[in-house]
């Protein structure tokens, strides 16, 4: 099909492509956004099995792993673990759901799924990219799987992969057999390559959205009436696109020192490994950890942006309220987005990175905390004399709120090098990351989700059985992670396999039995929301254009929207925030809909 | 297998009746105040904190001339983000009582507020930028090595004692320990020799002691270790002293502790740790607390974390060079001349 052709096809909104490219090689930006859901949550069930693996080995250790225990290969003892497949697991459960689920899931989704609705826009700026951003997942996919069956086993030096331990290589024609461990052979060649075809994938989208939110928004929608989704998708793309070449380019260094020789990240002193020895390198391990976290700091941010642009729309949507302190929102998005580029240095307080660099990094990630502070007390506010209908996206949006507030106050104390002198590397750590981060972006994802579902399929969720979910999964993921505050303030290490010897901890292991059985429950109550997922999508209720009463630009096309989205081009008088505007009988304003007449809208924003 | 299968559907039935139950009891139980829930798991987690220390869930020892700034610093940061949760907390459970949907109310139209914005901005700018400062002398304190330049100028720190130095070197998965020979040690009176070997990373000597897993030096000694990794990154970390670094390849990086308190005695031939002296009874008693250990805290591979040592801090420097001889006549003995060989 010609390039002029397939743009025909797109300005009459024909229903005449066949099956395959409609659903499989589709350049529908819902499609696509919806393939990336699917996909993420996929993994999802992957990530969490390979974590509930975790919590059996931290929760009851050394005991025999039920089912899957026979698949345990050599290195394991009986249907016993070992640390080597410990050791793979956590790796395995950070690289997978960092980069096959969370990212993938609101970025690729919802950035994909929502952008060109909420501006009112046809598709993305670059459909045939856009496709290609969702394809060049699968080689990823793919080569993550196989990294499972390789000899070693997948990659196990954890989701930051430092050298040496993960670089470090058997010279040529030993094969790619690592002397650090198993994991770091040919696993971690596979780990490099299908997070380089990640990068490729997400950076692809990132270009697509930045010129679809500047270049493709409807008569009307300036830029400060977008809904604050697109706004943090926009400043996520953003992030993205300057942060990723910088890991791409890690990812290739080390990719060269485990293949063809090179010692990017092998100091010149060599490395003495039993009897063997590298021989002198020319590079620096530090070398990795700065160049990976220039990536990954801004990564958590991309991993938590986009879930507070959506939590913004949910909370103000349902506390028929208007978003309170727009602009406050979008410049406190755009202040952690910008000082997310120089905290990097906050990972590496106690790496042997110079002290006074170290009072830098300090201050500017104590600051961090300022914007994130705003943005929480804002959510209050528009909360505050609202009418809050506790639906299931609300809940999960509220969910979010409390999780991240513990988290982001959490942060403070690893911020400050002195006392994370004491709690770096330990579960206060893991604690932190997973509230501020994993369980805020999940609950903003199953917000997300469940809110958006009608548009995607034009069918709601199952309410009952998604507030079963919500209380489960609410209640569940607090007792697993909150604990591990407590044993990161005793100092227990995290990426430990045996987490009692220690005289120092032995006595809080009844805490980690604890988090285990908390965890199992979490895990599983998970099939709870993806069984409300299926079943919704052929018995749930059917639900018309704006089943919650909203504002912004989606609702107003069709459940779900055609190919093209809208019947005719919209056009945008006001921001997507007016709700309960004095005078008027219905509590919301649609963006669309003309000033009426008797009213007092401000056309400001 | 086949006598599994009445198991099996009991629990499927059972499974079944419990998810009806949660079915049906969960919404009526939850409908009419969602803030129940939220309020309840923010007060439990306060609770869990609250009650955490009286249990015993809660920092080991200090027991660093620096882990007294390191635990305030905690502590500070604590009361204040503390606060801040109450009061979130507080206010967020409020909202969601008093705030339900309402039919018969309207929201308020508001778009925000210019003065809210500006303070709840300037407020905790101010309280970060407080926190940020701070923070610096605890910060200096553990890195600053200037007691290391009086040591160097006059051989003793500013309290008389001489200083130690050893160096650790790490490895999958030991740590392994040189430590310098009496004699070595005595030289250190000199402040040129002592300036020399912190200069030069204390070069090996062949009657260096060397030694796994185990750390001794006296309290109130200052212990300067060059830490050294021979392949991955590991780091050290000695939770009753408040220190951790990162051990480098390629690099040697100074790091340094003074315990403020001793945990071990010689029993016959033997140094026993874990040990409190009771200054009432005069005499050592077995106490956890004073069970100090060292670990590995960077991800170094298959036995990461079994790769663990003991802290054995002596009660006087005679204790310590008391110990520093058995270990020397043992290690003498054991090669002649003096070993240059690792202990294992």
């Amino acid at each position: 099909m010609s390039e002029s052709a397939h743009a025909t096809g797109h300005e009459h909104g024909h229903e005449e492509l066949s099956f395959l490219r409609k659903y499989i090689f589709s350049e529908d930006h819902k499609i696509i956004g919806i393939q990336f859901m699917f996909t993420g949550l996929l993994f999802l069930l992957l990530g969490g099995l390979l974590a509930l693996g975790v919590r059996l080995q931290l929760g009851w250790p050394g005991a025999e792993v039920p089912i899957l225990g026979k698949m345990l290969g050599p290195g394991n003892s009986g249907h016993r673990m070992g640390p080597d497949t410990y050791n793979m697991l956590f790796s395995m459960h950070a690289s997978v759901m960092i980069f096959f689920v969370i990212i993938p899931l609101l970025t690729g989704a919802f950035g994909n799924f929502l952008i060109p609705l909420m501006i009112g826009a046809k598709d993305m700026a670059f459909p045939k990219l856009n496709m290609l951003s969702y394809w060049f997942m699968w080689p990823a996919i793919v080569i993550i799987l196989l990294s499972f069956f390789v000899d070693g086993g997948a990659g196990a030096s954890g989701w930051t992969s430092y050298p040496t331990i993960s670089s470090s290589t058997m010279p040529m024609g030993l094969g790619f057999r690592s002397p650090a461990q198993p994991g770091s052979g040919i696993g971690q060649i596979y780990w490099l390559l299908s997070l380089i075809f990640v990068g490729v994938s997400s950076m692809m989208g990132s270009v697509n959205y930045i010129t679809t939110i500047i270049n493709m928004r409807a008569i009307g929608m300036t830029m400060f009436r977008m809904p604050m989704t697109v706004w943090a998708m926009f400043i996520t793309a953003i992030l993205q696109a300057f942060a990723l070449p910088v890991l791409t380019v890690a990812l290739f260094l080390q990719l060269f020192d485990k293949t063809i020789g090179t010692t990017f990240f092998l100091p010149p002193t060599g490395l003495v490994f039993g009897n063997w020895t590298t021989g002198p390198g020319g590079g620096q391990p530090l070398l990795w950890q700065h160049l990976f976290w220039f990536y990954s700091h801004p990564a958590v941010y991309i991993m938590i942006l986009p879930a507070m642009g959506m939590v913004s729309d949910i909370i103000s949507t349902n506390s028929r309220k208007p978003l309170f302190g727009y602009k406050p929102m979008v410049l406190a998005i755009s202040g952690i987005a910008g000082l997310g580029f120089i905290v990097w240095g906050h990972h590496m307080f106690q790496s042997g990175m110079d002290a006074r660099l170290g009072t830098g990094f300090m201050v500017a990630t104590i600051m961090i905390a300022l914007p994130s502070a705003v943005k929480v007390f804002n959510w209050l506010g528009t909360m505050w004399e609202g009418n809050i209908h506790f639906n299931t996206p609300m809940l999960h949006a509220l969910a979010f709120v409390s999780m991240f507030v513990i988290g982001g106050l959490s942060g403070i104390f690893m911020a400050a090098t002195p006392v994370d002198i004491f709690i770096h590397d330990t579960y206060f750590i893991v604690a932190h990351i997973h509230y501020v981060l994993f369980m805020s972006s999940m609950f903003s994802i199953f917000a997300g989700i469940t809110f958006w579902y009608p548009k995607m399929f034009g069918r709601l969720m199952n309410e009952r059985w998604g507030k079963i979910h919500f209380v489960i999964t609410f209640i569940a993921a607090n007792c697993t992670f909150y604990p591990m505050h407590i044993l990161g303030v005793g100092g227990v290490p995290r990426r430990y396999f045996e987490p009692t010897p220690f005289a120092t901890w032995e006595h809080l292991q009844p805490i980690n039995t604890f988090i285990s059985i908390s965890a199992f429950i979490m895990g599983f109550s998970q099939l709870i929301f993806l069984g409300n997922v299926f079943y919704s999508l052929f018995w749930g209720p059917k639900a018309d254009r704006n089943p919650w009463k909203s504002n912004s630009l989606e609702w107003t096309a069709p459940s779900p929207p055609g190919h093209g989205n809208f019947e005719t081009p919209p056009i945008v008088f006001r921001g997507p925030y007016e709700y309960a505007v004095p005078g008027m009988a219905d509590d919301y304003l649609p963006q669309t809909t003309p000033q009426p007449a008797g009213t007092t809208v401000p056309v400001a924003h | 297998m086949t006598q599994l299968w009445p198991i099996a559907l009991i629990g499927i039935l059972a499974v079944a009746a419990a998810g009806y139950g949660v079915y049906v009891l969960v919404p009526t139980l939850l409908r009419p105040r969602w803030a129940y829930l939220f309020g309840a798991v923010l007060a439990l987690e306060l609770a869990l904190f609250v009650v955490a220390p009286f249990v015993g869930w809660w920092l080991p020892r200090g027991v660093s001339t620096y882990s007294g700034a390191v635990d305030a610093l905690f502590y500070g940061i604590l009361a204040v983000t503390g606060v801040t949760f109450i009061g979130v907390s507080i206010v967020f459970t409020i909202i969601l009582f008093r705030f339900t949907a309402d039919p018969e109310r309207r929201s308020v139209y508001t778009h925000g507020s210019h003065k809210l914005e500006m303070i709840w901005t300037a407020v905790p700018a101010g309280i970060l930028v407080i926190l940020s400062i701070v923070q610096i002398p605890a910060w200096l304190k553990v890195k600053n090595t200037d007691w290391l330049k009086q040591a160097i100028t006059k051989g003793r720190t500013e309290d008389d004692k001489r200083f130690l130095q050893i160096e650790v070197t790490a490895r999958q998965w030991e740590w392994r320990i040189r430590y310098p020979s009496t004699k070595h040690y005595d030289e250190w009176k000199t402040p040129k020799s002592a300036l020399d070997d912190v200069r030069l990373k204390l070069p090996p000597r062949p009657d260096d002691l060397r030694f796994v897993n185990e750390i001794h030096c006296a309290k109130g000694q200052k212990v300067l270790i060059h830490l050294k990794t021979q392949d991955v990154i590991h780091s050290l970390y000695l939770p009753q002293m408040r220190l951790k670094q990162d051990a480098l390849p390629g690099k040697t990086i100074p790091v340094w502790f003074e315990a403020t308190e001793a945990n071990c005695f010689k029993e016959g031939n033997e140094w026993k740790t874990g040990f409190r002296y009771d200054d009432a009874a005069q005499q050592w008693k077995k106490d956890n607390d004073f069970q100090w250990e060292f670990a590995c805290a960077e991800f170094c591979g298959a036995r990461h974390s079994l790769m663990r040592g003991k802290v054995y801090v002596h009660a006087t420097e005679e204790d310590f060079l008391d110990w520093l001889k058995t270990v020397e006549q043992a290690q003498g003995a054991m090669t002649e001349p003096a070993p240059a060989a690792p202990s294992k």
